[in-house]
């Protein structure tokens, strides 16, 4: 970070080597799996973070603070959008979506389009947590730094989002089909 | 219920399906969740993960992009060889240079000149002055014997006690005459006037019958 602030191409090379895959793929899942719209945010953070090198605190991670320079992006975007039209952001999803593994079966596909979809809906801030912890595998420690809340916030709105995406999926839950056989 | 899931349980639902936990992990589950609930939790949890696979494998923006536009911000650092390779000498001149410097290296080496200049020995004198600093830190550690000292405190109280008189004492009796001879002074004793004593003061002459015989008399 040292060097970057001295305006080094190295350090910004070895920096965007590091970050800029899953920082890109960060703002692709946030931003309604859009490639091109996560491209351009990819980019402008990395410009923000060479331009603001000189704020960044050395008592914090690096990735923390990336994440939260990327996180406050995001809010911004969603403040600009206002109202996001659901429909269109599921629209998106469907084509979108691309398994690089490919399918396993046809029932998991089905059940992550709805998962997606799920996501997709959810309010803004409940989105972020949500994503952060388990698509970026931060911890509620992070987050809280993350999106400078406080913990017991953070883990109230992941219990929530659980809950609220368990009970949409109820019926594609296929733990809850088996005991529901298992009833019958 | 519940706002939230504590950590434990919130870490264990990431990885685990209920059926894999150990007894004391489903009772610590069971204190906040149910098992439908911790199942449906779990999937969902498992599932969000694998999600998270489709975005990651979408490759970034090329870097280039952002360096134009820093443009000038931003500093090529080059290494040694490429800062001689920036300078661009005419391939001409550094074959001459080179051709050049090469002639005159043979040319001292075949001359057997040396190029060490002659040495003239000087004494020079130094002045050294030492200076040592010494730190040293000495503990000394002194016995002291001493002998307990005992203090014997004695309290003596005495006490007055008045006793009186049993007869009180006339005047006249405690005040002696200074011209009294040694042998007279028995008399004045107390226990040898009882009739002084007697006798009150302010008593009529008719009283006393030998006074008024002597008046009668004359």
């Amino acid at each position: 970070m040292h060097l970057l602030t001295q305006g080094s191409e190295v350090a910004f090379d070895e920096l965007y080597q590091r970050y800029a895959h899953k920082m890109h793929s960060y703002f692709h899942k946030l931003l309604y799996q859009d490639n091109e719209l996560a491209a351009d945010f990819c980019q402008n953070l990395f410009l923000k973070v060479f331009e603001k090198a000189n704020s960044y605190n050395n008592s914090y991670k690096f990735s923390t603070w990336l994440y939260t320079i990327a996180s406050n992006m995001v809010k911004n975007e969603y403040r600009r959008q206002q109202n996001p039209t659901p429909t269109l952001f599921i629209q998106q999803s469907q084509t979108t979506h691309i398994d690089p593994q490919g399918p396993k079966n046809i029932d998991q596909e089905i059940f992550q389009k709805k998962l997606q979809t799920a996501l997709n809906k959810l309010e803004d801030k409940h989105r972020l947590c949500f994503i952060l912890r388990y698509q970026e595998e931060k911890t509620i420690k992070e987050i809280s730094e993350i999106l400078a809340c406080p913990i017991g916030t953070i883990k109230s709105r992941i219990h929530y989002t659980l809950k609220k995406i368990a009970e949409d999926l109820k019926l594609l839950n296929p733990y809850t089909n088996r005991n529901e056989r298992f009833n019958q | 219920m519940k706002d939230s899931i504590s950590e434990a349980i919130e870490k264990l639902l990431q990885q685990f399906p209920y059926e894999a936990l150990s007894k004391a992990e489903q009772e610590l589950v069971l204190r906040e969740l149910t098992v439908e609930e911790y199942q449906a939790y779990h999937t969902v949890a498992l599932q969000t993960s694998a999600l998270a696979l489709s975005s990651n494998s979408i490759a970034p923006p090329s870097p280039d992009a952002i360096k134009k536009v820093l443009g000038d911000k931003i500093k090529k650092q080059t290494s040694a060889l490429q800062k001689i390779n920036a300078v661009r000498l005419p391939l001409w001149l550094a074959t001459v240079l080179g051709l050049v410097g090469y002639g005159l290296v043979q040319f001292f080496q075949g001359n057997n000149y040396s190029a060490e200049p002659a040495i003239t020995p000087e004494i020079v004198q130094v002045k050294l002055i030492d200076t040592i600093h010494i730190h040293t830190v000495d503990t000394i550690y002194q016995k002291i014997y001493s002998e307990p000292q005992v203090i014997t405190k004695e309290v003596i109280k005495i006490k007055e006690v008045f006793i009186e008189r049993a007869t009180p004492v006339p005047p006249m009796a405690e005040k002696k005459p200074e011209n009294i001879p040694a042998d007279q002074v028995a008399y004045y004793s107390d226990a040898e006037t009882p009739e002084l004593l007697a006798q009150k003061p302010g008593r009529s002459v008719g009283a006393d019958a030998e006074l008024m015989e002597l008046l009668d008399n004359e």
